[in-house]
């Protein structure tokens, strides 16, 4: 823990580790990080160990990096998940797909930042943003790496990149929404 | 040339274009100069001991010391360790030492080694100097670089195209999507030409993050990654942090953000090469968790 470790340094470094644990109070888990379901349709499984939260690109770029710039404008007024859903059916390839949702203060900025998103990560691609309620369909990309689709809902935006076909990326963004519908979220405005 | 950064993405490396894209619209016209390089294989040394450091990082320089000697005579083809300096630095050169001296720095026996090495070659001791900072390296004739192996949270990898940023007088103009321009420093007046050797401390190497050293991302590796390339000997520093961090995960686990130095290094600034093909990796000593 020490760049040259010794019995002192190793003391040190748990008495002050101690110290700052004993002031520290536990905040209750957020909210949005049950947003998520744990199981689509007895095929994709949610990895709950690399589930994230987080309200930083830079911490976004160190869980599933999208770019240096803040593409999706991250900051302290909104809150984000993301985690892979993983296909448990067992025949699939590729087998995980990136899931990432954004809460931000009010549809308005969720908008703004999914056109920011579309521009920096889409370019090139017809932007089509009309998902106002559950029954549109999310908007889809096929690109290098999979299927992306992306859709607003309300305040947030819901993302999946790397689906191995458009139906896959339909169920965990539409899976993802009702979810949000269940337990009061989604498409208020 | 414009200064203006493109917004590089995820699908800008998925697609292999990040060179284009940067060559395009930073570096004007000059991506296509490196392309054009395909000299011979550029040489990179993996020496490691399984006794060099232990578990509580005490160093043998004994052990240390015979790594160094063997890094120094299959670098060279020279027999000892006298004649392999003397291949690669005049008796009379000026001789800066370029160690990391912040997150995971170059240990200090490492240094020490080495500027006992060059005076049991005949190489004066006042004629060797630290030549880390901003200015160090105007009074040097020649450089060996020796930085510590890791990762890092604004360039991706800092490990050798990172170790000279101090010679810019600008350090923070090279992070995260201008990190793609730390080779330009190697280019600079000062400084063009005169790196002799890079001597990857990789004793005790981080794979991951920073500003502080994570110790969960830290590891024995016990070794000496050297070669007179520096591109070279980058990409295989890349290629082990890489593997490790798989190795950690149990899955592939990209570096963020991206290291986009290296490549940019062969094919904007010329430095040497990137690609695994053109470089001819020899391994000695200690095989566990070689990471090649």
């Amino acid at each position: 823990m020490a760049e040259r470790e010794t019995p002192a340094s190793k003391d040190a470094v748990f008495t002050l580790g101690k110290a700052i644990a004993a002031d520290t109070h536990h905040p209750p888990e957020p909210a949005l990080v049950k947003m998520l379901p744990l199981d689509i349709d007895a095929v994709w499984k949610l990895r709950v160990d690399r589930l994230s939260f987080f309200r930083s690109h830079l911490v976004l770029n160190s869980i599933y990096y999208l770019s240096h710039e803040n593409i999706l404008d991250l900051d302290l007024s909104a809150e984000a998940v993301s985690a892979p859903y993983e296909n448990v059916s067992g025949s699939a390839d590729p087998n995980r797909s990136q899931f990432l949702l954004v809460r931000y203060e009010n549809p308005e900025r969720a908008l703004q930042a999914l056109n920011r998103f579309h521009d920096a990560y889409l370019p090139g691609y017809n932007k089509i943003i009309t998902a106002e309620t559950a029954a549109d369909s999310p908007s889809l990309f096929k690109l290098e790496d999979g299927w992306l689709a992306y859709k607003q809902l309300g305040k947030h935006i819901a993302i999946v990149f790397e689906c191995r076909d458009p139906e896959s990326a339909r169920v965990i963004i539409r899976e993802n929404e009702s979810n949000l519908l269940k337990k009061g979220e989604g498409h208020e405005r | 040339m414009s200064d203006k950064m493109p917004v590089l993405t995820r699908r800008d490396f998925i697609r292999g274009t990040v060179g284009a894209t940067l060559g395009a619209s930073v570096f004007g016209l000059q991506w296509p100069r490196g392309e054009a390089q395909a000299a011979a294989p550029s040489l990179v040394t993996v020496v490691r001991d399984k006794n060099a450091i232990d578990a509580a990082k005490n160093i043998d320089i004994t052990v240390l010391e015979k790594m160094l000697a063997q890094t120094l005579t299959r670098v060279t083809g020279q027999k000892n360790t006298k004649d392999a300096w003397l291949s690669l630095v005049k008796p009379n050169d000026v001789i800066g030492l370029v160690p990391t001296d912040h997150l995971n720095p170059t240990h200090d026996e490492v240094v020490d080694c080495v500027k006992n090495s060059l005076i049991d070659a005949r190489i004066h001791a006042n004629r060797i100097r630290d030549a880390q900072g901003p200015r160090n390296a105007k009074k040097c004739d020649a450089l060996i670089a020796i930085p510590g192996l890791k990762a890092h949270w604004l360039t991706g990898i800092g490990t050798v195209l990172k170790n000279y940023i101090m010679y810019s007088g600008s350090p923070s103009s090279y992070h995260k999507s201008n990190s793609a321009k730390l080779g330009e420093i190697w280019n600079l007046p000062f400084v063009k030409g005169k790196t002799k050797l890079v001597l990857v401390d990789s004793l005790y190497p981080l794979c991951d993050k920073g500003p502080q050293p994570d110790p969960r991302y830290q590891w024995n590796y016990n070794g000496f990654i050297a070669g007179t390339d520096p591109v070279a000997v980058e990409t295989v520093c890349l290629k082990i942090i890489t593997e490790k961090r798989k190795v950690i995960r149990g899955e592939p686990w990209p570096l963020s953000p991206p290291p986009i130095c290296v490549e940019a290094a062969d094919k904007v600034y010329g430095l040497g090469t990137s690609r695994m093909e053109q470089i001819q990796i020899q391994h000695y000593g200690w095989e566990h968790e070689l990471l090649l």
